[in-house]
């Protein structure tokens, strides 16, 4: 648990300052930060994942083409 | 002509609520002007009103509280008065489910606008009808995506926590709140849960993770922009799932089966039921308070004459939670115990009025109560009938003398003389203070139903 607990402040020196005029909790912005991470993290998994599928079905868009050139031919 | 401030409008810099001319006025202030021209430009106030979902809300431009030299004030908002003003401390456990159910769905809805909340007060939602509406108008603001939700743990400790807390270990969390304003702390439900805490995902997050980063860690002061967005919108529908699934368990508790294990015949029931009905058609009363409602039976059936609002009381969970308030926008439920009735509490001694200060009555049903409290709580009979009438100018009380099994169970154990507790001093307390007393029988039983008027 203090592995876990450590790792999680590691993000602290990430977080952004919140304003408000109740106290928001530095463990609840933390949270968020973490939260938020993982989305991102999350996010540009899906990115490289959508960029890879995109670059082969622009190749086997392109192979098609050739392969039809060459029948036509 | 003055205003009068609001004991309770003093933490949010953005404005304060005023008392005038008896209608509820809110003072916008400098400092938040922008956000309420920004709200105001998109319309969101009147779609929020429209949907019922806002108090309804206007601005005033009466010359005589425009001319109200106040620094700072920008604009006066009027708000809509309502009936009832009750605190999460009086609610029953599905009021305060319903609220906090209603409070996220407000900010899902709020976050597809762009809009946050700067808060996550409970005392900022109140119930119209029955239904929860949202009444700070200040804590609307701007979203703005590189600031973190600011209500999550305000939310956690008003909210989430009472609500876990009574659902897990089936007990009320009227007193705890009532005794801490601001809810139920994460430390407090962590230490109570002990390792119950670890086999739920949402409490693991928004209670102990957050507790514990923050009293593990220090302030940073540097600065990364990212869009907090999504994690707040994961952690509201998080908490909703969660809270949808608490229940606040049915066991049988002392007064849950009452209207069953009464001692008094049907005979004597129905009589008292026609004495009822008889004095709500003739006095045709606007307002009714049920003080020791059980399962609210005379409730319903001054509903049924006519009757536009009921506040039903009583310290049995088991038994508030019985009265459907959902289909039912005339009968409230309020958890309260009569010996110790909310009081003004809070900053000052101020900041939460009293429910003698918030409610008075044309109508009360003492049925079944009075001896509860001069037998169980010791309270003197001129003390218990002189309060009763306190809450309203007329009523109906039911006067149950030593000789009734319920009397005799009561005082079994007792060592304390109650000779004090009988009907020529009950009548003699009543005809002091009030100008009519009339003495109903009930037949088949020594029960008497007395009906009193005080003429002011």
């Amino acid at each position: 648990m203090k592995f876990i607990l450590t790792s999680f402040l590691i993000y602290m020196v990430f977080t952004s300052n919140a304003l408000a005029y109740i106290d928001p909790g530095i463990g609840s912005i933390i949270l968020q930060g973490i939260i938020a991470s993982i989305a991102a993290v999350g996010v540009f998994f899906s990115s490289v994942r959508r960029n890879i599928y995109n670059f082969f079905c622009k190749l086997k868009k392109f192979f098609s083409k050739e392969t039809k050139n060459d029948t036509d031919k | 002509m003055t205003l009068i401030n609001d004991p309770s409008s003093f933490r949010d810099d953005a404005g304060q609520i005023f008392n005038f001319k008896n209608r509820i006025f809110r003072s916008i202030k400098n400092n938040y002007i922008e956000n309420y021209n920004f709200l105001e430009n998109q319309d969101i106030y009147q779609i929020l009103i429209n949907k019922n979902l806002l108090i309804n809300s206007w601005e005033v431009k009466e010359q005589d509280l425009i001319s109200q030299n106040f620094d700072e004030v920008n604009k006066f908002i009027e708000h809509e008065k309502l009936e009832n003003w009750t605190y999460p401390y009086e609610w029953t456990f599905s009021q305060l489910k319903n609220a906090a159910i209603f409070h996220l769905d407000f900010q899902l809805f709020l976050l597809e606008k762009n809009i946050s909340l700067k808060d996550a007060s409970a005392y900022n939602v109140q119930f119209k009808n029955n239904k929860p509406i949202f009444i700070d108008i200040l804590s609307l603001q701007k979203l703005d995506e590189n600031t973190p939700w600011q209500g999550h743990k305000q939310f956690c400790e008003e909210f989430l926590n009472p609500l876990v807390y009574s659902s897990y270990f089936n007990l009320p969390f009227n007193e705890i709140y009532k005794g801490n304003l601001n809810g139920i702390s994460n430390r407090q439900l962590i230490n109570l849960l002990g390792y119950k805490i670890f086999f739920s995902f949402s409490l693991l997050i928004n209670v102990y993770f957050t507790e514990n980063l923050s009293s593990k860690s220090g302030i940073s002061k540097k600065n990364r922009k990212r869009s907090y967005k999504q994690s707040q919108t994961f952690l509201i529908k998080n908490l909703k799932n969660f809270i949808e699934k608490l229940k606040y368990k049915k066991n049988k508790s002392t007064w849950s089966n009452y209207s069953n294990t009464h001692s008094y015949s049907k005979e004597s029931e129905i009589e008292k039921e026609n004495i009822l009905k008889s004095y709500i058609s003739t006095n045709k009363p606007y307002s009714l308070i049920d003080i020791g409602c059980n399962d609210a039976k005379y409730s319903f059936i001054s509903k049924e004459l006519g009757v536009k609002k009921i506040i039903a009381l009583d310290y049995d969970m088991q038994c508030l939670e019985k009265i459907g308030f959902d289909n039912n926008e005339v009968i409230t439920p309020l958890y309260a115990d009569l010996s110790n009735l909310s009081s003004s509490i809070g900053w000052d001694c101020k900041e939460k009025k009293s429910f003698v200060e918030r409610f008075n009555f044309d109508f009360s049903l003492s049925f079944a109560l009075i001896h509860h409290l001069v037998i169980s709580k010791n309270i003197p009979l001129f003390e218990v009938l002189n309060f009763i009438i306190k809450l309203s100018k007329k009523g109906l009380v039911e006067f149950i003398p030593n000789d009734d099994e319920m009397v005799k169970r009561m005082k079994m154990f007792k060592t304390k003389n109650y000779d004090d507790y009988n009907l020529e001093n009950f009548l003699k307390f009543l005809k002091e203070k009030c100008n009519i007393v009339k003495v109903h029988d009930l037949k088949g039983s020594k029960r008497k139903i007395i009906y009193y008027e005080k003429i002011t």
